[in-house]
């Protein structure tokens, strides 16, 4: 222990006033007070300071909790807006996109399959692990465009042609190969990864179709994830985010409309 | 997920009352403290290693708060800065203790960042360490801000105890 202080400075005061002084501080400053009635009177009135602003707020700290400022019910409100807005966003897809093609068969489209389950958490999972990553988060970066298309599209066996996203301010990174969920039921994965100004990231997580080829597509959230996946008779795709949910389905719709309203859209590279 | 919930739900009280201190006004309090639990619950998943619960709160309303102000500022309708001034003291009812609506229009008066500092001190009981973490300034910033809250409400209040502070003209 160092040697007791004399000099009481007008922090010494305040930290006395506002209880955060040690006991042996305190009593010294308590002393000091004693002999100093014109710096006593200052602390006094600092201390009906504190009296008055209790006086005047700790009430409202005890009052009952309104419903909107229960967690419990924020995030109760949080779910249901986020499913119905999905709904909505999906259900407006599913009318425009594959309305004229299926008909009234789109009725048993929304299914979740165990196999579309492994793919969207393998999707999570694959996109929680690379995001993270800066000089290895892809294994072909943009830059080498041809080659990552050519390369991916080849392991997938559909052709691959990465969305443009800038509209919604993402570019693309690059992507890398991932492999198969499940031995022999499904190919390997492409992950395309897209990274907008504030440095969020999205990736696209893609394989061939799944051996039933049904239609299918689902919204779930996993974690602080949020994944929109879908499955047509080609490929599935998985798009893992973790936006705020208006960007998040912008970036999701746009990632569907353009891997389903050109489907074969690298035609000219794959086919010849 | 519910424990943080619940997490949560032990803070509001506080926040409640720091936000209707700060913001004198029951519904606009609640509008902040109501937009602070949603933020924490978007971001949960990128707070959590940093630090204490309340504190990070604390932080988050204080944003708020603040976009609040800018934002009504840019619209026109605050309080002109000659609120300042300091005006002549009303004698306090009863003797030795402040009179609280004179306390509430003093409170009103001090500037914003004297106002965040002494509330988040006094009323909410941080230290002043975690209140200079939280307000993000060096603790000598904090003390000074501290100090001259103190001297404007004192000046702002009277109790009848020091006369030789109000020179009658």
């Amino acid at each position: 222990m160092s040697e007791m202080r004399t000099e009481v400075t007008d922090a010494d005061l305040l930290a006395y006033v506002d209880g955060q002084l040690p006991p042996a501080e305190r009593e010294r400053v308590a002393q000091y007070l004693d002999a100093n009635p014109g710096k006593a009177a200052e602390v006094a009135h600092w201390q009906r300071q504190n009296d008055a602003l209790h006086a005047l707020f700790d009430p409202t700290g005890h009052e009952a909790l309104p419903a909107r400022l229960r967690p419990a019910e924020i995030a109760r409100g949080r779910a249901a807006n986020w499913n119905f807005r999905w709904t909505q966003a999906a259900a407006a897809l599913v009318l425009v996109v594959l309305g004229g093609a299926i008909g009234w068969a789109g009725r048993d489209i929304v299914t979740s399959t165990e196999a579309s389950d492994a793919l969207i958490q393998s999707a999570v999972v694959a996109h929680s692990l690379y995001v993270n990553e800066n000089r290895h988060a892809v294994e072909v970066a943009a830059d080498d465009r041809e080659h990552l298309v050519t390369w991916l599209s080849n392991r997938v066996t559909q052709p691959i042609n990465p969305p443009d996203l800038l509209a919604e301010g993402f570019t693309l990174v690059g992507g890398r190969l991932l492999p198969p969920v499940e031995y022999g039921k499904t190919g390997p994965a492409a992950q395309l990864m897209y990274e907008n100004a504030a440095s969020q990231r999205v990736t696209v997580y893609i394989t061939s179709a799944l051996p039933d080829g049904k239609t299918a597509y689902t919204f779930t959230s996993r974690g602080p994830h949020e994944a929109f996946y879908w499955a047509n008779d080609k490929i599935t795709c998985t798009v893992v985010g973790d936006l705020a949910d208006a960007e998040m389905q912008k970036v999701a719709t746009k990632v569907y409309q353009h891997l389903t309203r050109n489907p074969d859209g690298m035609t000219t590279y794959h086919r010849g | 997920m519910s424990s943080f919930l619940d997490e949560i739900e032990g803070c509001v009280p506080a926040l409640r009352r720091y936000a209707r201190a700060l913001t004198r006004n029951a519904d606009r309090a609640d509008d902040l403290v109501q937009d602070c639990i949603e933020r924490a619950l978007r971001k949960q998943g990128l707070f959590r290693p940093t630090g204490p619960l309340q504190a990070w709160l604390y932080r988050v309303l204080l944003n708020l708060y603040r976009n609040g102000l800018r934002q009504s500022r840019r619209r026109g309708d605050h309080l002109s800065l000659d609120a300042m001034v300091v005006e002549p003291a009303v004698p306090a009812p009863q003797p030795g203790r402040i009179a609280l609506a004179e306390m509430s229009r003093a409170i009103d008066q001090l500037p914003d960042e004297q106002r965040e500092a002494l509330l988040l001190v006094v009323l909410e009981g941080v230290s002043y360490e975690e209140a200079a973490s939280i307000l993000g300034i060096p603790a000598g910033t904090l003390m000074s801000r501290l100090s001259r809250a103190r001297a404007a409400l004192r000046q702002l209040t009277g109790t009848g105890e020091e006369p030789r502070l109000r020179t009658v003209k």
